[in-house]
């Protein structure tokens, strides 16, 4: 039987989690003086793909944390539309850009146009020495240690989630919004996260496989989140995309209720809905998930707490809102992993044919502009 | 050497007089002395007069003037009101000494024993030890 790399990168996340949280934590306290810190009047978070879900993840956990306003925006938004409207003065705007590689063409090009415009800039990357490292004013190192068998990406993301988090803390502390013993806990509770992860992975493993016979037969799925795990619901349809082939695609819960419901075929169309019981979406969760099952679509709504109204919880205790990304984008990741894209189903259609990125420019060899 | 509790609710003063009397008056000792410790970096120990609450605003005050929380602390591991709350703590200083006759505590009447926060809310500790025969 072939290894499932996708699956065994899942597992790893709670060990990859403690192992790098330390390093992580004392890298945080060093990558910004104070008065940078305090200069701070607004935070961008960018990236693409996965980077971009980590972006997504953590821009409520930095404006509660920090009352900096915080937008998370796509590489092409950070390069071409913001960044020339940024208002001034711009060195009181940092931009964080997330690339564990470095290399994408459009974070390149971001993070030039970004710190061209003024505005301090940030390299959160596995690549020190990337073009998007040299682009940027600073760099905090972020990387997950390899890892065997080439697979939809899971470590990269978590070890950037993860960092995020505490870079927000660090925010909060240096700020005052948050007292150092109100960031203690955070950073315990983070730092929990692997433990509720550890036991999720285990409870959700029966479950998520029957599921996974639905997603497998399928020829479409649908994510369901809103606020941090609206980030959550983009990870897990890209990791289906990535994984299968299926066209899979996330939605804010409450748009949802506005557009997708009219989709036709709605038992042809797996759901999964993350539902966190203290996020400030779950009482509408509980309401489109009434919706799902009248529309007879297969459906799992993940909670967390006590389970309840047919919900899957994923840990006994609630988890913080704060961090419910990292959480529930992983193990959207061990759900995808069981799903089955039939025999000749290879990640990234193997990169082969028309997916080879050979006769066209890729996500790396794009022009990039300035404007 | 007793070890007692207190969850400062902010930064300020917080009276510990009557637990200071309480381990004196415990211990049997009637003549000798009470050293009371703070082991914290950004917290200190004080007599101060305990008869106006307005009082302990003119201290905290005068103590944000002289050492106020500035964003250019060479410190920056931490946060800036641990950066102050270091250098207010070396000043107040961590460690007071009383004198115990009769084995009561020697107060005067308006005067009172505080712990100092300068980094609260904080989950704190101070120590006490009655040394006498």
């Amino acid at each position: 039987m072939e290894k499932n790399f996708m699956l065994e990168q899942a597992l790893s996340i709670p060990s990859l989690i403690r192992e790098l949280y330390q390093e992580a934590e004392r890298r945080t306290h060093l990558i910004l003086s104070t008065p940078e810190i305090f200069e701070t009047r607004q935070l961008i978070l960018f990236g693409c793909g996965d980077s971009l879900a980590a972006a997504e993840g953590a821009e409520y956990t930095f404006s509660r944390l920090t009352a900096i306003p915080t937008r998370a925006v796509p590489a092409m938004e950070a390069s071409r539309y913001l960044a020339p409207t940024l208002s001034q003065p711009a060195k009181r705007i940092l931009a964080i850009g997330i690339s564990n590689s470095g290399a994408p063409a459009r974070m390149i090009e971001a993070m030039t146009a970004l710190s061209a415009h003024g505005a301090r800039t940030v390299a959160l990357t596995g690549k020190t020495d990337s073009p998007m490292a040299r682009a940027a004013k600073t760099v905090l190192e972020v990387s997950a240690p390899p890892f065997s068998g080439e697979a939809p990406g899971i470590r990269g993301y978590a070890a950037a989630q993860l960092t995020l988090y505490l870079l927000a803390i660090r925010f909060g502390e240096v700020l005052g919004t948050i007292s150092m013993n109100q960031a203690a806990a955070l950073r315990k509770s983070l730092l929990c996260c692997a433990d509720v992860l550890e036991g999720a992975l285990k409870s959700c493993e029966d479950p998520f496989r029957a599921f996974a016979v639905s997603l497998s037969g399928s020829r479409q799925a649908e994510f369901l989140g809103s606020g941090p795990c609206r980030a959550s619901a983009g990870f897990a349809a890209a990791k289906m995309v990535e994984a299968v082939g299926t066209s899979a695609w996330a939605q804010d819960t409450e748009e949802f209720a506005h557009l997708n419901l009219f989709l036709r075929d709605p038992m042809q169309t797996p759901t999964i809905l993350f539902a966190p019981s203290a996020d400030p979406s779950f009482s509408r969760c509980k309401e489109v998930f009434q919706a799902l099952q009248v529309l007879g679509r297969p459906t799992l709504m993940l909670t967390d707490g006590a389970a309840q109204d047919g919900a899957l919880s994923i840990s006994a205790k609630p988890i913080d809102p704060l961090f419910v990304s990292l959480v529930y984008s992983c193990l959207s990741g061990f759900l995808v992993s069981m799903v089955d894209g039939g025999p000749d189903c290879a990640y990234f259609r193997a990169h082969s044919g028309p997916w080879s990125e050979k006769e066209y420019p890729d996500v790396r060899s794009s022009q990039i502009q300035l404007f | 050497m007793e070890i007692c509790s207190i969850e400062t609710t902010g930064n300020g003063l917080f009276e510990i007089t009557d637990s200071i009397r309480s381990a004196v008056e415990k211990c049997g000792i009637k003549e000798g002395i009470v050293v009371i410790n703070v082991p914290h970096s950004t917290a200190a120990v004080t007599v101060i007069s305990r008869m106006d609450e307005l009082g302990f605003l003119d201290i905290e005050d005068e103590v944000n003037r002289l050492i106020p929380t500035r964003t250019d602390f060479k410190h920056q591991f931490d946060t800036p009101s641990d950066a102050a709350g270091h250098i207010k703590s070396a000043l107040v200083g961590i460690s007071i000494s009383l004198i115990i006759d009769g084995g009561q505590l020697q107060l005067g009447s308006s005067q009172g024993v505080f712990f100092f926060e300068f980094d609260g809310p904080r989950k704190r500790k101070y120590q006490i030890q009655v040394i006498g025969k």
